[in-house]
């Protein structure tokens, strides 16, 4: 069984996705597009986690509140911003209990429940996709919604008590670059703080063309 | 006859369509379909061969390490580059941490459902239970109140009129025949290895600066900070943490994981029948213990026919027996043209044409290796260890087949291993094997950085014209390989042969099934509405169509459909 989290009172920002198909990365473009903008409090954590499998379980246990950042397939209107709750988000048919590697969302939750470490609160904040297909940039439709996605998760968190200072002036790099899921964790000049499991530290050198500076240890 | 389709059988990994021919309680025919184009090779081109496997670890959301580590192998292979000793170990670690990871999930999260009673295991006595998890291993949480608080919290779900994550099981399928109190053991070691995946997942997080998605490896290395006395760097209090990790992790797959395997096998002998499918098994070398790469601790190599006697050895991450021998073929992929080519000259333009049993029904390619379709994963791994005298492989190869044969009460010789069932005690034993080198490798690495040794990279230089590089990882599904051809400093070609593409790749321009298709003849199917058995043998392989896409269904419309027709 497991034991009391020592993550509680945490409240995730979780952005699923992969940043390979194109608008399915939204929740990993909409994590490094906050990052950038706001410093994050203590008991504020904001991840870029891919694709995740069951290792979901344990990014949401135990929290007081997780927010999902995830592209939405729905009703054929793309940009379009949706929000869910728990009750939304599991009351889709699981499909075969047996099916390895589902997307996990559902089942984490599913999961954390029956461990008896389900958070308290659950959202999922999305928009609808244009185009999911081989590519590393959201469409534009997906790059408007951003900023309204951006605004409405800011509002959930002051609803949720975390308060985040005035944003940071710099622009939005998604736009220019396309790639803030790479400049993120490889660290640019102007990067946020390395993510809140990071513990390795890393060297300070060019490792591609992106540069790998020295987040924690300088 | 019935036609049996099940659809997807995976999601995340790219949709894996399976149908089947029933005919007299059995499968005749099989077709294994990848419902997504893998196209993300394309994304590569033109790019810097140094931040490829940034991309290419997106490749994946299960397996973001293994395509990283087979992505910087791949270029450092292209440019004959020696990397520091510390990154090999360093690598190693997380290799071996990621892989108790992903066993450990596979076998409790995602398939031992498939042989698991949930609901029966409300009917169990808790007492009962207790002493027969008890008899199988010294393992501390075996209790019989432990028991009794898992048995309540399964009441309290069903009473609850919904079964939660149990929903949609195959509950009281006849093919489930496990007692009450073995379903309540597997159910309580179901929570205790949600605990487990996630600490060796930890470790991965400490070594790779993050998980899902690592951050810290380079072309040339590792770009962890190696100092013993600071603290922003990788210093002994992490090295520790990693060490207690490893060792937890290890303590659960020795005393719960293989246990368990081997006692449920024993209690199935009939799926040590089943699901052989292609006996030619293909493994390569990994956990290198010198920076050159010349010296492994875990062997590969080749076995054909099912023969152990055929083993021939795949030497290092350079053996040209490998790089030549690889090709793929599209003569039933939804791909431009019907040609069999070798990855470095490999093409990856789509021509989809729509599901025809005849023709082209998959977005995956057949690999083949000197032209046959080969078994990857840890069965593969476990078998060409054995043959190779591997002694890990060989200590706890016999320990599984002991547990085994007691529950079984009969002799369970070698050669039913080339089962559904032989595949999950391989995976069992290639885990526990893997949980002893973790340890051994951090050992190593401490020692190297002792004697003053804090090097962990050397720069890759480009020169210009053409280079040709692969990069190998036995990543937990099997034998990966990453074929990089670099020109003036830029990719030009980039090809990823994964495990499921040799286990799930379709049949052949010869109609020689891959390994999926193959496993499935001759399977039982009880009743074509309720296709459990088909679940067991697919699960058994893990699959995982590497091609990682997710999109929350606003509509709710995620369903799997399991077509009878």
């Amino acid at each position: 069984m497991t034991s009391a989290s020592p993550d509680a009172g945490l409240v995730s920002v979780l952005g699923i996705g992969n940043v390979l198909m194109s608008d399915d990365g939204l929740g990993p473009h909409l994590v490094a597009s906050f990052r950038s903008h706001f410093d994050l409090p203590e008991g504020l954590e904001v991840e870029d986690m891919g694709t995740p499998g069951p290792e979901l379980v344990y990014r949401i246990s135990g929290r007081r509140a997780v927010i999902i950042i995830d592209a939405v397939r729905g009703s054929g209107r793309p940009g379009r911003i949706h929000r869910f709750t728990r009750r939304h988000i599991i009351s889709g048919a699981t499909g075969t209990s047996t099916s390895p590697h589902d997307p996990f969302l559902r089942e984490a939750i599913l999961m954390s429940e029956f461990a008896g470490n389900a958070p308290e609160r659950i959202i999922l904040l999305g928009a609808e996709v244009h185009k999911v297909k081989p590519g590393t940039q959201l469409s534009s439709v997906m790059q408007s919604a951003l900023p309204v996605l951006e605004e409405l998760l800011r509002a959930e968190l002051t609803d949720l008590g975390v308060s985040l200072g005035p944003p940071h002036r710099h622009s939005n790099r998604s736009a220019s670059t396309g790639f803030t899921w790479v400049a993120r964790l490889a660290g640019t000049a102007d990067a946020v703080s390395p993510v809140a499991t990071s513990t390795a530290a890393m060297t300070a050198k060019t490792v591609g063309s992106f540069a790998l500076t020295s987040n924690r240890t300088s | 006859m019935a036609r049996v389709v099940i659809d997807p059988v995976t999601r995340i990994e790219g949709h894996l369509r399976v149908d089947v021919e029933v005919e007299g309680g059995e499968v005749r025919d099989a077709w294994s379909s990848g419902q997504m184009w893998r196209g993300i090779e394309l994304i590569l081109q033109d790019r810097d061969p140094r931040d490829a496997w940034l991309f290419t670890q997106r490749i994946c959301g299960v397996c973001t390490t293994v395509h990283a580590i087979a992505s910087v192998r791949a270029v450092e292979n292209a440019l004959d580059m020696t990397i520091p000793l510390n990154a090999q170990l360093i690598r190693n670690l997380l290799l071996a941490s990621h892989s108790l990871h992903d066993h450990v999930v596979h076998f409790y999260h995602l398939s031992a459902l498939d042989w698991v009673d949930v609901v029966s295991a409300l009917d169990a006595d808790p007492a009962e239970a207790s002493r027969i998890a008890e008899s199988l291993s010294p393992w501390p949480r075996n209790s019989r109140r432990e028991m009794e608080r898992v048995k309540d919290r399964l009441a309290s779900l069903i009473s609850s009129g919904q079964l939660g994550i149990f929903a949609n099981g195959y509950w009281g399928h006849p093919a489930m025949h496990l007692s009450p109190e073995v379903n309540l053991m597997a159910v309580s070691h179901y929570l205790q290895a949600l605990e487990y995946q996630h600490k060796a997942n930890q470790a991965v997080a400490i070594l790779g600066g993050k998980t899902p998605n690592i951050q810290n490896l380079a072309v040339g290395g590792v770009a962890n900070a190696i100092s013993l006395d600071d603290a922003a760097a990788l210093d002994m209090a992490r090295l520790y943490q990693v060490r207690d990790l490893i060792e937890e992790v290890g303590t659960f797959v020795r005393e719960v994981f293989l246990p368990d395997v081997a006692a449920i096998g024993g209690m199935y002998p009939e799926w040590l029948g089943y699901g052989a499918g292609v006996t030619n098994y293909l493994a390569v070398p990994d956990m290198p213990l010198d920076a050159g790469a010349t010296e492994f601790d875990l062997p590969g190599g080749t076995i054909f026919g099912g023969d152990l006697s055929t083993f021939e050895p795949i030497e290092n991450f350079k053996d040209k027996r490998f790089e030549e021998s690889v090709t793929e073929g599209v003569a039933h992929a939804w791909y431009e043209g019907e040609e069999t080519k070798h990855p470095w000259e490999g093409e990856t333009v789509p021509d989809y044409t729509g599901f025809d049993e005849d023709g082209k029904y998959t977005w995956v390619k057949a690999p083949r290796f000197a032209g046959r379709p080969m078994q990857v994963g840890p069965l593969a791994q476990v078998l060409v260890g054995y043959a190779a005298g591997h002694e890990g492989t060989r200590k706890w190869l016999g320990e599984a087949l002991r547990i085994a044969e007691s529950v079984a009460g009969v002799p369970i010789p070698l050669e039913a291993l080339h089962s559904t069932l032989g595949r999950h005690l391989a995976r069992a034993v290639r885990c526990a094997v893997l949980s002893e080198l973790a340890v051994r490798h951090w050992d190593l690495l401490v020692e190297n950085i002792g004697s003053g040794d804090t090097d962990v990279w050397v720069e890759p230089v480009f020169p210009p014209g053409e280079q040709r590089g692969f990069g190998l990882h036995e990543a937990p599904r099997g034998t990966l390989s990453h074929w990089v051809v670099i020109r003036d400093g830029r990719i030009a070609n980039y090809q990823a042969v994964v495990p499921s593409t040799w286990n799930a790749g379709p049949k052949d321009e010869h109609g020689i099934a891959g390994p999926y298709e193959a496993s499935l003849i001759g399977n039982p199917v009880a009743d074509p509405e309720q296709p459990l058995e088909v679940l067991r043998t697919i699960h058994s392989f893990d699959p995982c169509l590497a091609c990682a896409i997710h999109t929350f269904d606003g509509a709710g419309h995620e369903h799997s459909m399991v077509r009878a027709v």
